[in-house]
């Protein structure tokens, strides 16, 4: 590929700097470490990443420090120093100094380009995930994150709620979120099914575009807990994406041991035959339902999509189902009857066939099986019209 | 020449003068002389006032969304919210609007059109603009365009944020389309506004105005005009391919139809990336005739300034994808526009440095012009020195899309390229109404607005370095007393912008009259009368070395200069 060959070659240049740079960067060791006064301002680093963009973050700081105060003196020095009466002439006639001049035209060119070659070398360590990477299948839509673990383990977002003193945002249910296992790099693949989402942890210093049409992906892997305790993270989405873009968040695990993680594993895998409705409401916290679709009775909570709340047995007139999408033309009334087991399925697996009256949200169609789809339905069923 | 007989010649010249001198503002009288007014100073005159009036309308949406971002959750939106929308439709409605009202109707035309307009031909010592009706028309486009923008507020308002990104702003049912004709609009006001200038720069100048003559505003102007006629275009096609796409599902940007949404942010930032320069660059201009003539000095470096003003408008075309670094953009063009990034900071740094020299060994004056010039010169060395963190891959990685970046191109976009509007608006306010503003006033007015912005923006590079996503409703506690303290910092700003149309209104009507020259400059504009006259000169002017100060002498009486060479 013509742009992995222009990097490449990017790089072997930057070999030739890089000598020079090690020996300034074992200079600048104690400067550049986190927790150092130059890194004021950055969270907390936590995963391998966080400690080459800090460190670069760092230098720049170190750089513009180096610039940015003598301009401020000698602004301020100089705007009293030759502060003078009206009709005063000026002390000096000077027009130019080339020398000067070119001398600081050059000075802060080599520095840029040392500043480029940091960032581009840092950077060019996050494209390209470890091959041994445990992968993440991540789905981005307004307004959930959603999470596909290679054991098939299934996991919507936990956006948390602002608790009632609002003092922190508490997450709702630990067993949601982004679990991940620890000490192995962690590499996501992620989609997006409408339109720009980012993927963003600021204790990672991660960040990756979600796009529409087009598969993206980053890597890192996060630090090791220092308790018992899985560490827990906010993921926030980072490109404008409507109404809910400030509650596109998920809450975000790191499993102090395996045994740990497994145990999540078996606990977000776990469904139970005899017991349909329970292993209804168990998916539909999984499946990411719980994002658009309320349960309460009364109808509080998120209503992006209908409530699910006295929706079983509701009626044609009580329920304007028409087909095709919302903005598209009317093609008039679709369903006859009652919202029954038909209407549903069609819903669930292929939700843009139709669309009720008033909610014009698009849905994603959610990935379930047969046995799922029946658990989905039974709960549906025993939240209906009593 | 002994001084009894100047006086007495002076005196003479009064007598047979009319009583009210003739000046552009009373040459002619009622509504039709303003609106079909061929006058670049009237037209000039026209703008300031109406981009002035656009500012306190984004001014509010700003401080609408300031106060929102007070605490965490719902905090004044809701009661916006009418029963069919939410309170986070209500603030991304006002953030849209603020963005969108300062970048195109603000920004852009603010120094080109509302200034250049007025001083561009006199400074030049032109008569007037190359195409006058051409200036005009491009004065109604972007009332038309105006008018789209306060269409979509009464009708629902407009979401998506002023970079209206694609799928979102493709699949939005709210006023996106009138908003963006809107743009296209006020894009062929900006054209001809450019057009117009690099014609009567190249066309105009006098006999005796070499390149190399001209004031450092004019080279800003230039440079500016040159990328206003090359980079709009590409905008106005970028917004009509949108617009094609929402109406006729044409595939171009959304997935859905088989576009690309990553093929727009590169037409839209094609164009809007040098639109940054468009606003900064003849804010520079301005600055470097701040800090020159309140220095009574020469501009150090002149020529380095001048080619400096080329050499970004030419780099700012090549350096778009920097906005995109984490797009799914390839590494390779990662790696390409960071380095030409980089490129862009030398031409600012020599800025920086220049005007600094010129300073050394001036005699300097602190007028109010002079403070907004110091205050453009240390807003800006922030707003620079914080794009390499911006340019640089890794740690842009960490910043982008984060209160970082909004910080950082606040402090570009208003603590630049606005407050070296201001600085110009106070330098040619006395030459453009003939009156002095009150200085006490002016300048806690500049303190206020001073301190205020960068407790506002300095606080939002502490926000964006913790993480704080940009365009959120709602935010994580942990950002809590960034937001108020932010908060806080922006009403100070409101207060001093407060007091700044008060004392400006109040000079047209109270102010003391200004002497044509008060602040000691010797650009050709500081020649004529204040406010000066219909054809700004009776014959083709004298051109001089117009940094030379030597031959400018202070008079106490008429509290302002007089010039030996040219009385």
């Amino acid at each position: 590929m013509a742009g992995s060959s222009i990097t490449t070659a990017l790089g072997d240049l930057g070999g030739l700097g890089s000598a020079g740079l090690a020996w300034l960067e074992t200079r600048m060791v104690g400067l550049l470490a986190e927790g150092s006064i130059w890194t004021t301002g950055m969270p907390a680093a936590k995963s391998n990443h966080a400690g080459p963009i800090d460190s670069d973050y760092a230098f720049i700081t170190i750089i513009c420090t180096i610039f940015f105060v003598p301009i401020t003196i000698a602004l301020v020095y100089f705007a009293f120093r030759y502060k003078k009466a009206p009709g005063e002439k000026a002390e000096s006639d000077v027009s130019h100094n080339t020398p000067l001049e070119v001398t600081w035209t050059v000075i802060p060119m080599l520095i840029v380009v040392v500043m480029f070659y940091i960032g581009f070398r840092h950077a060019n360590m996050m494209y390209a995930a470890p091959a041994d990477a445990y992968t993440v299948h991540v789905t981005a839509s307004q307004w959930s994150w959603s999470f596909l673990h290679p054991s098939g383990a299934q996991m919507g977002g936990d956006i948390g709620k602002l608790s009632p003193d609002r003092k922190a945002r508490e997450t709702t249910d630990p067993d949601l979120g982004l679990h991940l296992p620890p000490g192995v790099p962690i590499r996501l693949v992620m989609n997006s099914t409408d339109v720009l989402h980012s993927f963003y942890i600021p204790e990672f210093r991660v960040k990756q575009d979600v796009v529409p049409g087009k598969t993206s992906s980053l890597w890192f892997t996060p630090d090791l807990p220092e308790g018992d305790e899985p560490d827990m993270y906010w993921l926030l989405c980072t490109e404008y994406c409507g109404k809910d873009h400030s509650n596109m968040l998920s809450a975000v695990y790191v499993h102090p041991t395996m045994e740990s993680f497994l145990q999540w594993q078996t606990r977000a895998t776990a469904l139970d035959p005899d017991n349909p409705v329970e292993s209804g409401a168990k998916l539909y916290v999984r499946k990411g339902c719980a994002t658009c679709h309320s349960v309460a009775p009364d109808g509080s909570g998120p209503n992006t999509g209908p409530t699910w709340s006295g929706l079983w047995g509701l009626s044609a007139d009580e329920h304007q189902v028409h087909e095709g999408s919302p903005t598209g033309p009317k093609r008039g009334v679709a369903m006859t009857g009652e919202a029954g087991e038909e209407y549903l399925r069609e819903s669930i697996r292929n939700p843009t066939a139709l669309w009720r009256e008033g909610y014009i949200q698009p849905m994603a169609a959610v990935k379930v099986d047969d046995t799922e789809l029946f658990f989905l339905i039974e709960y549906i069923k025993s939240l209906g019209k009593q | 020449m002994n001084p009894p007989e100047t006086a007495a010649a002076t005196s003479t010249q009064v007598a047979e003068a009319p009583a009210v001198p003739n000046h552009y503002l009373n040459h002619s009288k009622g509504f039709l002389s303003w609106a079909l007014t061929l006058d670049h100073k009237r037209i000039g005159l026209m703008y300031l006032v109406g981009v002035l009036g656009c500012f306190a309308l984004g001014g509010i949406f700003a401080l609408l969304v300031r106060t929102e971002l007070w605490a965490p959750g719902d905090t004044i939106a809701g009661m916006f919210a009418s029963p069919g929308s939410s309170p986070q439709e209500v603030y991304n409605m006002w953030f849209t609007v603020h963005g969108a009202v300062m970048v195109f109707l603000v920004i852009i035309p603010g120094v080109p059109a509302a200034l250049g307009n007025f001083v561009l031909p006199i400074m030049l010592g032109a008569k007037d603009v190359a195409f006058p009706r051409l200036n005009l028309g491009s004065f109604y486009l972007w009332v038309i365009g105006a008018l789209f923008f306060v269409y979509t507020l009464f009708n629902g308002g407009v979401d998506g944020g002023w970079t209206f990104y694609t799928p979102y702003s493709a699949s939005q049912a709210t006023n996106v389309i009138p908003a963006l004709l809107g743009v296209f609009i006020l894009g062929f006001s900006s054209i001809f506004t450019g057009m117009n200038f690099v014609v009567t720069i190249h066309k105009l100048r006098p006999p005796g105005m070499t390149w190399f003559r001209m004031p450092l505003f004019l080279w800003g102007s230039y440079a500016t005009a040159l990328i206003q006629v090359l980079a709009t275009p590409v905008l106005g096609i970028t917004l009509l391919l949108l617009i094609m796409e929402k109406t006729l599902h044409v595939g171009i940007f959304s997935p859905e139809y088989g576009g690309d949404p990553v093929l727009y942010q590169h037409f839209f930032w094609f164009y809007s990336h040098p639109a940054v320069y468009i606003m900064i660059l003849p804010a520079m201009g301005i600055v470097s005739e701040l800090i020159s003539v309140h220095s009574h000095k020469r501009p150090f470096g002149y020529q380095f300034i001048a080619y400096s003003s080329i050499a970004i408008a030419v780099f700012g075309f090549l350096v778009w994808g920097h906005h995109m670094f984490t797009s799914t953009q390839s590494p390779a063009m990662n790696a390409i526009f960071s380095a030409i990034t980089f490129s862009v900071s030398i031409p600012s740094a020599i800025k920086v440095f220049n005007w600094l020299a010129t300073m050394w060994g001036g005699s300097i004056r602190l007028t109010v012009p002079m403070l907004y010039g110091l205050a453009f010169i240390f807003l800006f060395s922030i707003g620079g020195l914080t794009g390499l963190y911006l340019g640089t891959l890794s740690t842009d990685i960490h910043f982008h899309d984060t209160y970082f970046v909004v910080a950082h191109f606040h402090y570009v976009m208003m603590g630049s390229a606005l407050i070296g509007m201001f600085g110009g608006v106070h330098h040619w306010w006395p030459k453009m109404v003939g009156r002095h503003y009150n200085g006490t006033l002016a300048r806690i007015s500049w303190a206020l607005i001073f301190v205020g912005f960068n407790v506002t923006f300095f606080t939002q590079f502490l926000l964006g370095s913790q993480g704080m996503p940009r365009r959120y409703y709602d935010y994580l506690p942990r950002y809590e007393i960034y937001h108020k303290i932010s908060t806080v910092g922006s009403y100070m700003m409101a207060a001093g912008f407060l007091i700044m149309a008060f004392y400006l209104l109040q000079s047209i009507f109270g102010g003391r009259k200004s002497p044509a020259n008060p602040w000691g400059a010797n650009t050709l504009e500081w020649h004529c009368t204040s406010p000066p006259p219909h054809d700004n000169f009776a014959t083709a002017p004298a051109i001089e070395d117009c940094y030379d100060y030597s031959g400018i002498d202070y008079d106490a009486k008429i509290g302002g200069y007089t010039s030996r060479a040219n009385p």
